[in-house]
């Protein structure tokens, strides 16, 4: 059973994406909060598996609440959603702590996979958003965020993700499993993360 | 600096003592100068001979080393033609202009002169000055000294005299002989002729016609005076020259008239034509001058000797003349008598005016206070010692009796009034009024007034009727009509209790000045009065003069007012009036008022009064008198009215604190003489250019000076006029033509600075005018040009002309491109902004709804269950309206003017194609550059892009038959390319017939945009399409 929490401003869409999520076997939607301060008061008590989040709240923004959720709810996986690829703000939210996201408008069917990936341990990433990825962990890290370094094997499959490959495509071309690829991916979004809140440690310091 | 004295000469021939002495029975005794006589009284024997002899009066200043004269000893004066007098002394030279004295001592000594003991000062017919020293002879000539030396060169030799040679250059009287020098050259030396002994001349005289009579020297004094011709190299004796043996002469002199006058120790004999003139003279005369209307002045020595009318008068140290060593004497053009003495120099001065002064026992100065004219030409005067009278030749004073109520022994009068009954009516210093009958004093009592009651009288007039009115200082007004008293105060309307003037229009009507109420009309019993609400300059109103028109003229303190036909109008001293003050205004009865004031008296035309009343404009031109003209005091008293009076002989008597002055306008002798000017110096940005001590300019075409460019930021000239009698009042005009377009008005100022000049031709002009208005309208004039920098020519002007007018078009050009560029950056902004507006709308809105309606069908689809048909038509229906958001998204990316860059471009083509090939079961490939610049990407270019690359996916999937498309992109500097390719089957591009429609339609669309399109293919090779379209570079702006 997969516990869904939903953050989303929309309220037909968010309705109707709870009710499909519920009525779907193996789903349940735990929460469904129209803004980011329900969902903070919500979630320590409904201790979702993963979470939708809408990139654009009302009042407090989806990017400030994955952070605090991150710290509240470590245990909650979070995928973003949103209306169009505004790949910065996804990236932003990814650095923060989410671990995917979803465009909206793919069918509901995409959605509960993604859900379900992710529960599993997976880490869904866009080409375009490898390639971002690519680019921001290349440039030298702050001190204090020197194990932040991509491996060649991470760099490796983000290159693949870039190209437009599947998981299953990159664990066929290098050979190993799909959970491994997965693994990897996961460790790129820590070490976003990571780095991400070394900057802001760099950043605090500098500013002091 | 003016010692200023009375004087009056002894004569040593002609009539008795000058004083003439009246006493009254009050045992003051009055002394009275001689000079009264021939004015008073038209039943005086005298009378209308005021030529006849000396009743005239001098006054005498003294100038030395203190006021600025190199050394004491004045041993020649000398004026030039100019105007400048030239002092030379035991010790150097100076030149004085009235105001200036100038040393031109160290400028001697800079030319090279050695000795500065000078002793003679001459002008030569070129206007060149000669100075003689006993070492050298030097000439000034165009602010030049040239010294020519008389113990080496040229004129080596003992210089005895020299006389300037009427046909120009001079005489010179040396021991070897009589030369003639002009031009820096000896001309012709003459030496023995006959019994002429040349080389032993020591005084030297030309006459009209050019014959030269000298005087041999000491040791060949029995030769007599001889007279040379040079014309026709003849010498005479006097007696053939001049027809007669006059017997030993000391000198001889050629009047204006032409006569010759000899001058013996015994006599003066004069010859004139035939006839000889002779004249006991105990003199030994020396620089013998002469005045116009043949007055001889000249010194023996001792004494200065005025020689009038076959009489000689001495004056000496008795008469003022501070020294007893007379070196020289000097008339000027206006008769100021210059006298150089062993104690500086002296000037005399005839005095216009006369001043009557009495003095009383104790010396003290006799004030003043009111003049009166009274029947049979007696005239009655108010002093500081009560009345006096003028009758005739005499002079009675009436002192005051002890008064009890002051205890004074005598008592000032400041008012008095012959009336036409021939009663005297007194106003004594706060005792009221009082009649004088019998030579004695009678106050009269004011009704409700007590006797102890001190108030004095201010005005006093006799109406037509033959009452008397009495202002006073306190009491109001007071009519005396026969032993009825009437008393106006305050309480009858009357503005003020001090009455300082009545006067009668010739309507009848009274006219009242008040202190501090203005001035009020007096008419049927009823006051009207005027004050300063009315323009009154001021409500203290002193003088009231009443035309015959009945115009009114008040003086106030500050300035003259008229009122006519109720219109008052003001005129000041900014107007031209000498003085605001007018203690009194007399009608000379030849169209001029005068009025004394605290400065002197001054006169002005009538007629320029009331111009400038009436606004004309023109500031009225007053003449001023003072000391110059033979005040003894120019401080006038007149704080009662009248107190100047008219005589009916037209003589005008004007109350001061130093005796009365008496003026006959008819016969007053005004100094006529234009003064010379002079532009002295003019200094361009500080340097000289004109004047003494300049460098000698090159000659010029008209020009006195040509200035090269940008020497005027400060034009400085420095000018003077040279006038003797009173150089204080000289008044100056001057213009700058090209500047000033008419004259200025430099008033007594000597210097002028201009700024700024332009590059051009100047005429500087100046003329003067002296004490008494004479304007000298020659005046000076000083031409000079600047000369203009290269950019002030006229060329120049033209090429900047030129130049500013394109530049004008240049930058209008330039400013309608920019204007029509920035109206194109607004309208694109304001498209982008409705661009943004409409993308952000159809996204968040409509877009959200569409995706939120698709869900609710997929919900409902499956809730719809196995119900065949309807989760099927759900189904369709949810991706329809999927398919109706992406076009929505589309069209929002198309139009978002925030994807209008190369980033948004390969994101949008990235999923466009990742999710379109994936759908079609194909693998995608991208190659993508891991990090696109930002760099602009118009809309519509993108637009293009987008269609062209799904138009070819299209294409792959449709007919290409592979498994794998890869889309690539590059951004190289000029041009992004992006590529689609595919591993199916390929074509021949040769055999593309029909089927190249779409290829074209590609090809079309990137056309418009300088894009390009080439197609790579083989059978079984699969398939790239290449799109190329040039991007600028960054910075070269958004293109479109």
């Amino acid at each position: 059973m997969t516990r869904v929490g939903i953050v989303e401003d929309d309220r037909s869409m968010r309705d109707n994406l709870a009710e499909f999520i519920a009525g779907t076997p193996g789903f349940a939607c735990v929460t469904a909060c129209p803004n980011a301060e329900e969902a903070l008061r919500s979630f320590p008590h409904s201790t979702p598996d993963v979470a939708l989040v809408d990139i654009n709240l009302p009042g407090k923004s989806g990017l400030e609440l994955v952070r605090e959720l991150r710290k509240l709810c470590p245990q909650t996986q979070i995928i973003m959603l949103t209306v169009e690829e505004d790949t910065k703000k996804v990236f932003e939210s990814l650095k923060a702590g989410a671990t995917g996201y979803l465009v909206k408008h793919v069918p509901p069917n995409e959605i509960l996979e993604a859900i379900q990936e992710v529960h599993g341990g997976g880490a869904p990433m866009s080409s375009h958003i490898a390639r971002m990825v690519v680019t921001a962990l290349r440039e030298p890290a702050p001190p204090q965020a020197a194990q932040t370094q991509l491996s060649a094997r991470e760099l490796e499959i983000l290159r693949l993700l870039a190209c437009g490959d599947r998981s299953k495509e990159i664990a066929d071309k290098l050979g190993i499993g799909v959970g491994t690829v997965n693994t990897h991916v996961r460790h790129v979004y820590e070490k976003l993360h990571v780095r991400s809140r070394a900057e802001a440690v760099a950043r605090f310091f500098k500013a002091k | 600096m003016k010692i200023v004295e009375r004087l009056c000469g002894r004569r040593t021939a002609g009539t008795d003592d000058t004083r003439a002495r009246s006493s009254s029975g009050s045992g003051l005794r009055l002394a009275f100068i001689l000079a009264v006589i021939p004015f008073f009284g038209r039943s005086d024997p005298l009378a209308g001979q005021a030529d006849s002899d000396l009743p005239v009066q001098y006054r005498i200043d003294r100038w030395t080393t203190e006021q600025g004269l190199p050394q004491n000893t004045v041993r020649a004066v000398h004026q030039t033609r100019d105007g400048y007098l030239w002092i030379g002394t035991s010790y150097g030279l100076a030149r004085y202009d009235g105001i200036r004295l100038k040393d031109y001592t160290a400028e001697l000594m800079l030319a090279g002169v050695a000795n500065l003991q000078i002793s003679q000062v001459a002008e030569d017919s070129d206007g060149r000055l000669w100075i003689r020293t006993p070492d050298e002879l030097c000439s000034y000539y165009q602010h030049r000294f040239q010294p020519f030396s008389l113990k080496s060169g040229l004129l080596k030799g003992t210089l005895q005299t020299m006389a300037p040679r009427r046909l120009g250059g001079l005489w010179l009287a040396m021991w070897d002989g009589l030369k003639h020098f002009q031009d820096g050259a000896l001309v012709s030396t003459i030496r023995h002729r006959e019994n002429f002994a040349a080389d032993a001349i020591e005084v030297l005289r030309e006459d009209s016609s050019q014959r030269l009579w000298v005087r041999p020297n000491r040791v060949n004094r029995e030769a007599g005076w001889l007279c040379y011709d040079p014309a026709a190299d003849r010498v005479q004796t006097v007696e053939e020259a001049a027809g007669f043996n006059p017997g030993v002469i000391q000198d001889i002199y050629h009047d204006r008239s032409g006569r010759i006058w000899f001058l013996t120790p015994e006599e003066f004999i004069c010859q004139d034509g035939k006839t000889r003139l002779r004249y006991p003279a105990p003199f030994r005369p020396n620089s013998i001058q002469e005045e116009l209307d043949g007055t001889f002045w000249f010194t023996s020595g001792v004494e200065l000797v005025r020689f009038h009318k076959g009489e000689f008068t001495a004056l000496g140290r008795r008469e003022g003349i501070a020294s007893s060593d007379l070196r020289t004497v000097l008339l000027d053009r206006e008769a100021n008598i210059w006298v150089g003495t062993g104690d500086g120099l002296q000037r005399l001065q005839r005095r216009r005016f006369t001043t009557l002064l009495s003095e009383n026992e104790r010396g003290q100065k006799n004030e003043v206070y009111a003049v009166c004219s009274g029947g049979d030409g007696r005239v009655w005067l108010g002093t500081s010692s009560a009345l006096t009278l003028l009758s005739g030749n005499q002079m009675t004073a009436y002192t005051n009796h002890v008064t009890k109520l002051t205890g004074r022994i005598e008592n000032s009068a400041s008012q008095v009034l012959e009336d036409s009954s021939g009663r005297i009516w007194c106003g004594l210093h706060n005792e009221g009024l009082s009649k004088l009958t019998d030579g004695r004093y009678q106050r009269v009592p004011i009704p409700g007034i007590p006797a102890s009651t001190e108030w004095s009288v201010r005005a006093v007039l006799e109406d037509h009727t033959g009452q008397i009115w009495v202002g006073t200082d306190r009491l109001g007004l007071l009519r005396l009509n026969g032993g009825e008293i009437r008393r106006y105060t305050i309480e009858n309307g009357l503005p003020a209790n001090t009455v300082t003037s009545v006067c009668e229009a010739p309507d009848g009507s009274l006219w009242l000045g008040t202190g501090g109420g203005g001035i009020a009309m007096l008419k049927d019993g009823h006051f009207r009065t005027f004050t300063m609400h009315n323009g009154l300059l001021s409500n203290y109103a002193w003088v009231l003069r009443i035309e015959a028109s009945g115009t009114v003229w008040i003086g106030t303190p500050l300035g003259l007012n008229r009122l006519r036909a109720g219109v008052m109008r003001s005129v000041t001293a900014r107007e031209g009036l000498f003085d605001n003050l007018a203690y009194s205004l007399l009608d000379d009865g030849r169209g001029n008022y005068w009025a004394h004031c605290n400065r002197g008296i001054w006169r002005v035309r009538q007629a320029d009064l009331h111009a400038v009343a009436d606004g004309c404009g023109i500031p009225v031109e007053c003449v001023s008198y003072g000391e110059a003209d033979g005040m003894r005091s120019t401080e006038g008293n007149g704080e009662s009215q009248p107190n100047a009076a008219r005589t009916p002989d037209g003589r005008l008597w004007f109350p001061t604190t130093h005796g009365v002055v008496v003026v006959d306008p008819k016969t007053l002798l005004e100094n006529e003489t234009a003064p010379p000017v002079v532009i002295e110096q003019v200094i361009a940005d500080g340097e000289l250019i004109h004047g003494d001590g300049a460098k000698p300019a090159k000659s010029a075409l008209g020009m006195d000076r040509r200035l090269p460019p940008g020497r005027a930021r400060v034009l400085e000239i420095h000018y003077t006029a040279n006038s003797f009698v009173a150089p204080e009042k000289v008044r100056f005009r001057y213009r700058l033509s090209g500047v000033d377009a008419n004259w200025r008005d430099g008033a007594g100022n000597r210097v002028v600075y201009y700024t700024n000049l332009r590059p051009g031709n100047y005429r500087f002009q100046v003329k003067a005018c002296n004490n008494h208005g004479y304007w000298n309208e020659r005046g000076a004039t000083f031409a000079f040009s600047l000369a203009p920098h290269f950019w002030q020519t006229s060329i120049f002007y033209g090429l900047c002309g030129t130049a500013a007018v394109l530049l004008a078009g240049g930058v209008q050009g330039y400013r309608l491109r920019v204007q029509r560029r920035i109206l194109r950056l607004e309208h694109q902004r304001a498209m982008a902004q409705e661009r943004a507006r409409l993308a952000r709308e159809l996204h968040d809105d409509l877009g959200t709804a569409l995706t939120g309606l698709a869900l609710e069908m997929d919900v409902m689809q499956r809730a719809a269950g196995p119900a065949p048909g309807l989760s099927a038509r759900l189904r369709s229906s949810a991706g329809r309206a999927r398919e109706l958001a992406r076009h929505m998204r589309e069209v929002v990316w198309a139009v978002s003017p925030a994807c209008d860059n190369i980033p948004s471009l390969a994101k949008f083509l990235e999923q466009h194609a990742v999710l379109f090939v994936q759908a079609a079961g194909l693998k995608c490939r991208l190659e993508l550059p891991e990090n696109l610049p930002e760099r602009p990407l118009s809309s519509s270019v993108r637009h293009e892009l987008a269609l062209s690359v799904r138009e070819a996916l299209n294409n792959v999937v449709r007919h290409a038959r592979a498994s794998e498309v890869i889309l690539s992109l590059q951004l190289d500097a000029h041009a992004l390319t992006i590529r689609i390719g595919d591993n199916g089957i390929g074509f021949d591009p040769a055999r593309l017939n029909g089927a190249g429609h779409g290829l074209a339609n590609l090809r079309s669309r990137l056309e418009p945009f300088g894009g390009a399109m080439t197609l790579q293919s083989e059978t079984g090779r699969g398939t790239t399409l290449t799109l190329r379209i040039p991007i600028p570079a960054r910075g070269e702006g958004a293109g479109s």
